[in-house]
């Protein structure tokens, strides 16, 4: 045994009780062991670090720290000491020491193909493209092997992505084409993943000339023939072709593809677009309009049973003839497919183009051939349910009168009722065709009870849900469908047990969390709508991490194209608009529901996770709207439905909205620091590193500027909204519910907590006058208007089911504010007692406590303030009783009633301290 | 009828309607970047012409020797795309691909009391190979039927014979 493999097992038997103490999670035990091992061995690195890992565990981070950071300094090439020290810098959240620890390791061995291959990593970690890049080129010349060089490329091909546009123009993308050449010339371009790479570069070049020489010559037919790539080959080689609009060559190979998949419907509407552009251009080509029909027609015979060719040919009469050969079209497919679910789908676009009489006449026609039609399988329900969908597009179920839209819901149980002896059998993890006449008639029953406000279409349509559920357990319609019904009457408690039935969980919270994120809230189910929010916000926290690894995975196995694609994922996410509202909502929550007094507002506040508010600031309107309305079903007439415009003003509203509420979250925030003078954890760390104390004036600045930034905001609120008539609020089912901007402001919520804060301001600023104390008499004038247009409304519709959420809402943004400003008053109390360093206060501990001589003329102001906003408060909890009153569901309100109390608690405590 | 094609990110926000059966587990992000990032050509998704997704198949390849298969990992289909024959579109495509790969045979699991998915796997030419025991935990543990179709490299149909007992999950060996 030679000595250096003897010390190495002595190493290991020394370590290895240390390691398994760390892995049963006896972290206590693991550092006894490893102070033991290290009183005789106190250079171990690797021992040293698994001390670390030990202390990491038992919370002590920042002993561990010092250690991690003077073996760091050591720069370790100990493959132990390496490993576990990775782990270390993970679990204290600072990947960049990673870096530097293998930038050691690669300075001291620069041949180790093992350290660049982990310092490349680390750096993909981090997203350091061009670091990433150097290292995988270092790698290459250590170790010439193929995907090191090709790392290297798709590095610059990220810089290309993420970067400056015009640099990736002119250096990125063509030093990466240059250097995927290279390996071309010399032979060296082997396998298909670098093919596909080189392909995806001058996809970006959007070099489409030279992207089809790739796909056409040697490379390209090699990559097209394995069954993996070769639909990835055909549908790059038309969309180059698209793109360099060469339309010859698009029909050409959209024929090909059609002669192997004659049901690929996108090789359809490439070929009749083409034929179109063709046509249009006066271009000679043998794909003619009527080449393309008798094609279109071949297709039919060849393959009659296959839906593709039928509907291709309504796309080319629609596309290069006229609507009004339409109809015997969409008759003729009916005839042939209605027993389908999804024809109604299929023909939808195509029943938009026809004007009303053609749609009209239409239905009448469908409707005279097939009513008496038997029913005796699920084939001929879905055929019944497909007329009975395309009859409500078609406007059949628009502009009637209550009295007849409530036979046509009669004529529906009928049909549902009289089939059910055929879905019998069917388990109940399917979901039943025949639901389909129940969902359609909750979309009727819905209209009505918006236009009547009577209750008893509510009723109607919950039962008739809540019946179809009973034995169709699965159905999701019918679920979502109750969802925005109990929104709209403010049950959120049903809401949530409804969304917890359909097991919404990780993605779907981000595309379907509009139909509950803040809807909780609102119905004042804020314990629901806090544990919520933390979920859902979870999901966004792990992207990171997730996506981190799977980026790394696809360098490893080469896949580029889904390198791209996954970054292009964690950009959609963590610029998520339900990420931002969701977070601003926990946290106000938090400081809601957590705090009594003035101590734990401070601790709360200092919990906080606030973002930076630079980029807030540059960045709050260019969240994405990841929500999915598609997944409700509709089949309102497409003048009716909900279209693209309402969409966008939606989330327009939204957008609003979120900004106003994480400014007041900062805002009110930064009035605690500064009321207690204190340091948001986040800026201390990087304080300590460049040696400077924010000082109370920073505070101050940090406060008026995050104030006026608020102000400004709300004032562009409140112009867009008077500007603007927001959609009718229920309009339809699909659409999404945006909370009203006009609303909002009538709750007097920002206009208050503006008001305290200009008074926190002016206390600071030691500005004893009457200026001040008028400011101190007013605040709760805001919350008393807000109060009365609330009571007007508990009076006149509080009994109206259909405005009940609303009412709801407005409690909950004044019980909100009534919290809110409770901390804001312990934000100036604490000023009055000479926290947050008030100018010519005398600051320190003993200082602070009693009312500091300045400001003793305030005391009684501040005692009337208080006062006002627990008459508020009382005044409030007198509304909700009468609402509960006024409400025979009381199981709404009880929550409601509850923080009321709790609101009125802070204020008591608050009024105590004086 | 459809849009076959390769499965990509942004798909994930839009599969809801396809995700909310109950008999289709959503899963975590990690898990399809897991797949995209390594079978990309496994995971392949279709499209209706009116712009839905209509249903996805997610898979892989893996093994050594004669044991080197494709597997299906999860093939599903959305309720109103059903009865149009997609989901055997699907499996055709995973098992072209495999065999294109050199793949043996392909596989998947399914649960004994599935009879819809056993019936339908037994339609396209899948066998039950053996029973897995205790495979899906939940309030009450279920076992798997791991069903195979051999496919041309195995001449002699070698991989679908089937086994004579049963065999726990600790026993599979990929």
């Amino acid at each position: 045994m030679s000595k250096h493999s003897a010390e190495n097992s002595v190493a290991e038997r020394r370590l290895r009780p240390i390691y398994d103490w760390l892995d049963n999670g006896n972290n206590k035990k693991a550092l006894q062991e490893a102070d033991k091992v290290l009183k005789k061995q106190p250079d171990f690195q690797c021992c040293r670090v698994l001390k670390c890992l030990a202390l990491i565990r038992l919370g002590k981070e920042g002993e561990a720290e010092v250690i991690l950071n003077k073996v760091l300094s050591e720069s370790p090439v100990d493959e132990g000491a390496l490993q576990a020290m990775t782990i270390a810098w993970r679990e204290l959240q600072q990947p960049g020491k990673i870096c530097q620890m293998y930038e050691g390791a690669v300075k001291k061995e620069p041949q180790n193909e093992e350290f660049l291959t982990h310092l490349f990593m680390s750096y993909v970690r981090l997203g350091e493209y061009k670091k990433q890049q150097l290292a995988a080129m270092n790698l290459y010349k250590v170790a010439i092997k193929n995907p090191y060089y090709f790392w290297s490329v798709m590095s610059l091909v990220l810089q290309a992505v993420e970067g400056d546009p015009a640099l990736a123009k002119t250096v990125h993308l063509p030093l990466a084409h240059k250097m995927v050449q290279k390996m071309e010339t010399s032979g060296k371009l082997e396998q298909e993943q670098e093919v596909l790479l080189y392909i995806l570069i001058l996809e970006l070049k959007e070099d489409w000339k030279s992207g089809l020489a790739v796909l056409d010559g040697p490379l390209g037919i090699k990559l097209a023939k394995s069954a993996s790539y070769r639909n990835f080959c055909l549908a790059k080689r038309v969309e180059f072709h698209l793109a360099s609009e060469d339309w010859e060559e698009v029909a050409k190979l959209s024929r090909e593809e059609l002669d192997r998949l004659p049901d690929q419907w996108s090789a359809y509407t490439q070929f009749i677009s083409a034929v179109k552009e063709l046509k249009d251009k006066e271009v000679t080509s043998t794909y003619t309009a009527e080449e393309a029909e008798e094609f279109i027609l071949s297709q039919q015979t060849s393959h009659p049973a296959m839906r593709g060719p039928w509907l291709a040919q309504l796309e080319l009469v629609s596309t290069l003839q006229s609507t009004a050969l339409l109809p015997p079209l969409i008759l003729d497919y009916f005839s042939k497919f209605s027993t389908k679910p999804v024809t109604f789908s299929d023909l939808a676009k195509y029943l938009a183009m026809l004007d009303t009489k053609q749609q009209q006449e239409l239905v009448t026609q469908l409707t005279n051939q097939y009513c008496d039609q038997p029913i005796n399988n699920i084939g001929d329900i879905c055929r019944d349910v497909n007329l009975v969908q395309l009859s409500r597009f078609c406007g059949n179920m628009t502009n009637l009168s209550n009295s007849h839209l409530e036979v046509e819901v009669t004529r529906l149980l009928a049909k549902y009722n009289s089939v059910q002896h055929i879905v019998t059998d069917m388990v109940s993890t399917d979901l039943r065709p025949p639901d389909n006449y129940l969902v359609l008639a909750s979309h009727l029953l819905w209209d009505m009870w918006n236009t009547t406000k009577e209750e008893k279409y509510f009723m109607q349509c919950t039962a008739l849900l809540y019946t179809g559920l009973s034995t169709s357990p699965s159905n999701w319609q019918m679920k979502l469908m109750l969802i925005k019904l109990m929104n709209v009457v403010g049950a959120g408690a049903v809401s949530y047990s409804l969304h917890s039935s359909l097991d919404i969980k990780h993605l779907m919270l981000d595309t379907l969390g509009w139909l509950l994120g803040r809807q909780l809230s609102f119905s004042g189910q804020l314990g629901l709508a806090s544990q919520h929010a933390s979920q859902t916000v979870k999901l966004y926290n792990h992207v990171n991490k997730d996506t981190a690894d799977h980026i790394i995975t696809a360098f490893r196995s080469g896949t580029f194209y889904q390198i791209r694609d996954i970054y292009k994922l964690r950009n959609r996410l963590a610029t998520s608009h339900h990420f931002l509202t969701m977070d601003t909502e926990r946290q106000l929550l938090d400081l809601l529901l957590e705090t009594s007094i003035h101590t734990q507002a401070v601790q709360m506040v200092s919990y906080l996770e606030l973002a930076d508010e630079d980029k807030d600031s540059k960045d709050w309107d260019k969240r994405k709207d990841n929500r999915d309305m598609n997944t409700m079903a509709s089949w309102d007439p497409s003048a009716l439905g909900l279209t693209k415009e309402m969409v966008d003003t939606s989330f327009q509203t939204e957008l609003l909205y979120s900004r106003t509420r994480q400014l007041l979250l900062k805002t009110i925030a930064s009035a605690v620091y500064l009321s207690e003078d204190m340091v948001p954890i986040k800026e201390t760390n990087s304080s300590t590193t460049n040696g400077e104390v924010p000082s109370s004036t920073s505070l101050a600045t940090n406060l008026s500027n995050l104030t006026s930034s608020l102000q400004s905001h709300w004032s562009t609120c409140c112009q867009v909204s008077t500007a603007t008539t927001p959609p009718a609020r229920h309009a339809q089912p699909k659409a999404p519910s945006t909370p009203s901007l006009s609303s909002y402001s009538q709750s007097g919520q920002v206009a208050t907590m503006l008001d305290m804060l200009g008074v926190a301001s002016r206390i600071h600023q030691v500005q004893v006058d009457t200026q001040t104390k008028e400011l101190m008499g007013e605040c709760s004038k805001h919350l008393v208007l807000g109060l009365e247009a609330l009571a007007s409304k508990i009076d006149t519709s509080s009994s109206k089911l259909l405005e009940r959420g609303e009412i709801l809402e407005q409690v909950v943004w004044l019980l909100e504010s009534v919290g809110l400003s409770a901390i804001l008053c312990g934000v100036v109390l604490s000023l009055i007692r000479g926290g947050g360093g008030a100018k010519g206060g005398k600051k320190g501990k003993k200082g602070k406590g009693a009312v500091q001589q300045q400001f003793s003329e305030l005391v009684n102001s501040y005692t009337s303030m208080l006062g006002d906003l627990q008459e508020v408060a009382s005044k409030l909890l007198e509304l909700t009783e009468k609402l509960e009153a006024n409400i025979s569901a009381e199981s709404l309100v009880t929550n409601m009633s509850g923080l009321a109390v709790d609101a009125d608690e802070i204020l008591a405590n608050e009024a105590g301290e004086v | 009828m459809s849009t076959l094609r390769q499965f990509t990110c942004d798909d994930l926000f839009r599969f809801n309607g396809i995700n909310l059966d109950p008999l289709t587990e959503m899963y975590g992000l990690s898990f399809y970047l897991q797949y995209m990032a390594r079978w990309p050509e496994y995971f392949m998704v279709a499209e209706s012409p009116s712009g839905d997704l209509m249903g996805y198949i997610m898979g892989k390849s893996e093994g050594q020797n004669e044991n080197w298969h494709g597997h299906v990992t999860a093939v599903t289909v959305g309720p109103e795309h059903r009865r149009l024959g997609l989901a055997n579109q699907l499996m055709e495509g995973l098992e072209e691909i495999s065999d294109s790969k050199n793949c043996y045979f392909v596989d998947l699991f399914v649960r004994v009391s599935n009879k819809i998915a056993i019936s339908f796997y037994n339609k396209l030419g899948y066998t039950v190979y053996r029973t897995v025991l205790q495979y899906y935990s939940g309030e009450q543990d279920e076992d798997a039927y791991d069903m195979r179709k051999a496919l041309t490299m195995d001449v002699n149909k070698k991989s679908v014979v089937p086994l004579d007992s049963p065999v726990h999950m600790e026993e599979l060996d990929y």
